[in-house]
């Protein structure tokens, strides 16, 4: 008996560590997200390599797909075709809806796309502006691409990776600012710009690090994500405004006020004073690590309760997040909550098609994303009758914080403070990589009120500006029982709000 | 032992040691005559710009009957050099800068020294058989494709040796040799266009790969052509990165050998050669034509240059179509002692080339080096 159980013990530790195997590869592969949304993922030829830069629709219904390997591929149905090819690294792309026109964002410049004898392949390849600067440096990306209703262009151009560390060359070691990771190798790194129908080149906005992604509401309003980072605590989604300073200063050497003048003279507390602080903080290591094109729900509900929301995705993390805006004191904050996880590689474009399915862009290459796909796409697409069990929003009020829900909750545990963790901080606006959650501070809300029908609570609590404050919701489930999904949610205060009339 | 002394048995001895001899001196004999008559059949590996067989021995002087099919779907040939790989390659770029007269000689150019057999080129499926006598001085002797371009790869050995050994005869092209790297770019049909970093190259890099293995690399900025190759064309690891780990965007590898463009700055001069030219870049069409045309306005006129192989050596043909409202004469410089040139119109003073305005709509300059 002694014997004949040691020996089997191996044996059957052995099936439990492959259960475990199997069970924990299971947990990674199937994407977990709220209730009513399914996930799927698009066939790709193994012939071709999709590293998602870029995601349009066509008119036609065909989405097209640019890529880090230069090439532009057409997918309608499931017939894949190379529309353009050789280009380099092509990391945003813009179809218009009418003339359906292609350009795309490549590193060196921005590129009209035209197939003039209608074969379905691009045979002219138009420069529309390569007024920007670009060395070999690899971290000088050019992202894109929206376009304004007067049909002017906007792109991110990323700053270069100066430090002779991790660059290996002091060559690109131009422009680093207090020792800085990032610097400015060639001229307008770290801005965005504007292109006008004429082709005019117009620097926009500056202060960037690495903008990954960027996204027009119908408004025209403009956002983008920023990578964590030197002077970047955590990532950050912005509003891009004309003239406006995001934070990275190496980019201030092509403002014409800053000609010639020494950076390293200008002390952090001053560049501080400059920037406009970001809408939202993405949680780094929680939520994102480098976040991707933020798009908005403009799909008049056919991806659920989220109309005018923003989505966005996470090279590292693999995940979905979601974003509320509000505008306080004039200025847009609000908050993230995360989405969906578990998908097969790292998110970094969206697109919503004509039918609200979310295609989802994904490339991990080099940048170690979570998944077992090196590169990819997956849609998301809402059953349309399943409301989710989710937060719908948290917003400011004078006395506090509002949360809504999609649908009525349980009042028990929505009316007991002991359900709710709140806890704030900040992060360091600093050159330095990175920063840590400081001065973390738990607050123990001082009412708690409901409305009638479940759907909003109200949490009175002080408020401090440039915290972000974090929701945690324990045990809450909905009227008919089921459990919310994220149970999280993070508020990014830059702005008390002054009135209670909006 | 036991025959020892016995005279019957001393005689069985003798007869057999007498009749051994005989037999082997006749099966020595025959063996060698029928060794005499060597064949070798070599095929082409469809799709794959290979041959598939990358080596094989003969013995000194012995006559080789060869049988070359050819069952690509592209038409190839087959050329047996005395020399090295250097030899080889001068052999095929003598070949592809034979322009029209190309077809008509089979590819194969008039180098009797260094070239000692040749079919003539096959269409796909065709096959041709030569007999020849092996060369009496043992070493390698290379043979290649000559058809533009298949010379980086289409290629293998013909060993002569006294004793080769028994893997020596018949060494066939390795599964992993035979099929190219998907990373490298080997434009086997029509030009290919690349924008990427190249190494030693601008950043605005429009990398152009022919078919014939004549590579160049044009500045986006300058409007410059940077420098020409000679060679199969890319290696886009870097750019595309290899692997998971890898997040590319490093410069791709030029495979082959860089060969001086000759232009230095922007060579356009209109109207005058004090006129500092104002050069944009404009893009470039691909398709639809026979090669890339680069699109720049030089102060406000628009110009499209076409750039292609040339056709008098190893170098560039650089063809210029001018707005037809241009009507000042242009002036282009050139550095002449880098290379020959030929320019088609205008006339030459040092290393200026003024072309009248009734010449200036079209006009085209090679710039080449003989093999």
């Amino acid at each position: 008996m002694q014997l004949r159980y040691s020996f089997l013990e191996p044996l059957s530790r052995l099936c439990a560590l492959a259960c475990a195997v199997l069970v924990a590869f299971l947990m990674v592969a199937a994407p977990k997200g709220p209730e009513g949304y399914v996930v799927e993922t698009v066939d790709i030829p193994d012939e071709i390599t999709l590293g998602v830069g870029g995601l349009a629709f066509h008119p036609s219904g065909a989405l097209f797909i640019t890529t880090r390997e230069g090439q532009v591929w057409r997918l309608k149905g499931q017939d894949w075709q190379l529309f353009a090819d050789g280009l380099h690294e092509v990391l945003g792309i813009y179809i218009d809806p009418v003339s359906e026109d292609i350009w795309v964002m490549q590193r060196p410049e921005l590129t009209q796309l035209v197939d003039r004898d209608g074969d379905g392949r691009a045979d002219v390849y138009r420069t529309i502006t390569a007024a920007w600067g670009l060395t070999d440096n690899y971290h000088e990306y050019a992202f894109g691409l929206v376009r304004d209703a007067e049909g002017s262009f906007y792109g991110t151009l990323n700053t270069s990776l100066s430090w002779v560390g991790w660059a290996g060359s002091s060559k690109w070691d131009i422009g680093r600012v207090h020792d800085g990771k990032m610097g400015r190798a060639a001229r307008y790194r770290g801005w965005s710009f504007k292109v006008t129908p004429q082709g005019e080149f117009i620097p926009w906005s500056m202060g960037m690090r690495s903008p990954a992604g960027l996204g027009m509401n119908r408004h025209g309003e403009i956002f983008y994500t920023d990578n964590q980072g030197d002077w970047n605590g955590s990532s950050t989604l912005q509003h891009v405004v004309k003239g406006r300073f995001h934070g990275h200063p190496s980019s201030l050497m092509d403002h014409p006020e800053f000609a010639g003048k020494d950076l390293n003279a200008i002390s952090v507390d001053a560049y501080r004073e400059m920037r406009t602080p970001p809408a939202v903080y993405f949680i780094h290591g929680d939520l994102a690590n480098s976040p991707g094109e933020p798009v908005f729900d403009e799909t008049a509900g056919q991806f659920g309760p989220f109309e005018d929301q923003i989505f966005v995705g996470d090279q590292t993390r693999s995940n979905l997040m979601r974003i509320v805006l509000e505008k306080v004191q004039g200025a847009y904050q609000g908050a993230i909550f995360n989405f969906i996880e578990g998908l097969q590689s790292g998110v970094v474009r969206n697109q919503f098609n004509e039918q609200g399915v979310l295609y989802v862009g994904q490339t991990g290459r080099g940048w170690r994303s979570a998944g077992d796909k090196i590169f990819g796409l997956q849609t998301v697409r809402w059953d349309r009758q399943t409301t989710p069990v989710e937060m719908l929003s948290i917003g400011l009020t004078t006395r506090g914080f509002e949360i809504r829900f999609t649908q009525p909750m349980d009042m028990k545990a929505l009316a007991d403070a002991s359900h709710y963790e709140i806890e704030h901080w900040h992060y360091l606006y600093r050159p330095e990589y990175g920063s840590p959650k400081a001065d973390r501070t738990k607050v123990v809300p001082e009412r708690i009120e409901v409305t009638h029908d479940g759907m909003r609570v109200h949490c009175q609590m002080p408020q401090l500006e440039g915290k972000v404050y974090q929701f945690r919701l324990n045990g809450m489930q909905s009227r008919s029982g089921r459990p919310l999904t994220n149970p999280i949610g993070w508020y990014t205060l830059n702005k008390r709000r002054l009135s209670d009339l909006r | 032992m036991h025959a020892d002394g016995h005279p019957f048995m001393k005689a069985i001895t003798r007869y057999f040691r007498e009749t051994t001899w005989l037999i082997l001196g006749a099966w020595l004999f025959a063996g060698n005559a029928l060794q005499a008559d060597r064949s070798v059949t070599l095929s082409t590996l469809p799709g794959k710009l290979r041959f598939d067989i990358a080596e094989f021995s003969v013995l000194p002087g012995e006559k080789v009957a060869l049988t070359f099919i050819n069952n690509d779907e592209m038409v190839h040939n087959w050329v047996l050099i005395r020399g090295d790989a250097s030899t080889t390659m001068m052999v095929a770029q003598k070949a592809w800068a034979m322009g029209d007269a190309a077809a008509d000689r089979q590819f194969v150019p008039e180098i009797p020294e260094v070239i000692l057999h040749f079919t003539k080129v096959l269409e796909s499926g065709e096959k041709e058989f030569l007999e020849f006598v092996a060369p009496l001085e043992e070493g390698s002797y290379p043979y290649v494709c000559t058809l533009p371009g298949h010379a980086f790869s289409m290629k293998g050995v013909m060993k002569v040796l006294a004793a080769p050994a028994p893997d020596q005869w018949i060494v066939r092209a390795q599964d992993d040799a035979v099929s190219e790297d998907p990373l490298t770019l080997h434009p086997h049909h029509a030009p290919i266009v690349k924008r990427a970093f190249v190494e030693e190259g601008p950043p605005r890099s429009v990398l152009m790969g022919f078919p014939g293995g004549v590579n160049a690399c044009f500045d986006a900025e300058t409007c410059v052509t940077s420098f020409g190759w000679f060679g199969p064309f890319l290696d886009i690891g870097p750019d595309w990165g290899r692997n998971a780990n890898q997040r590319g965007g490093g410069p791709v590898k030029v495979l082959g050998e860089r060969f001086s463009s000759s232009w230095g700055a922007f060579p356009l001069r209109l109207g005058a050669k004090t006129l500092t030219p104002q050069v944009v870049f404009k893009g470039y069409e691909l398709r639809g034509v026979d090669a890339p045309v680069m699109e720049y306005t030089v102060n406000g006129a628009w110009i499209r240059q076409v750039i292609e192989p040339s056709d008098k050596g190893v170098g560039l043909k650089h063809t210029f179509t001018l707005d037809s409202g241009v009507v000042t004469p242009v002036y282009i410089y050139l550095d002449r002692s880098q290379c020959d040139v030929e320019a088609s119109a205008g006339k030459w003073d040092g290393n200026w080339l003024a072309i009248e305005p009734e010449d200036n709509h079209s006009f085209s300059i090679q710039t080449y080096h003989q093999p």
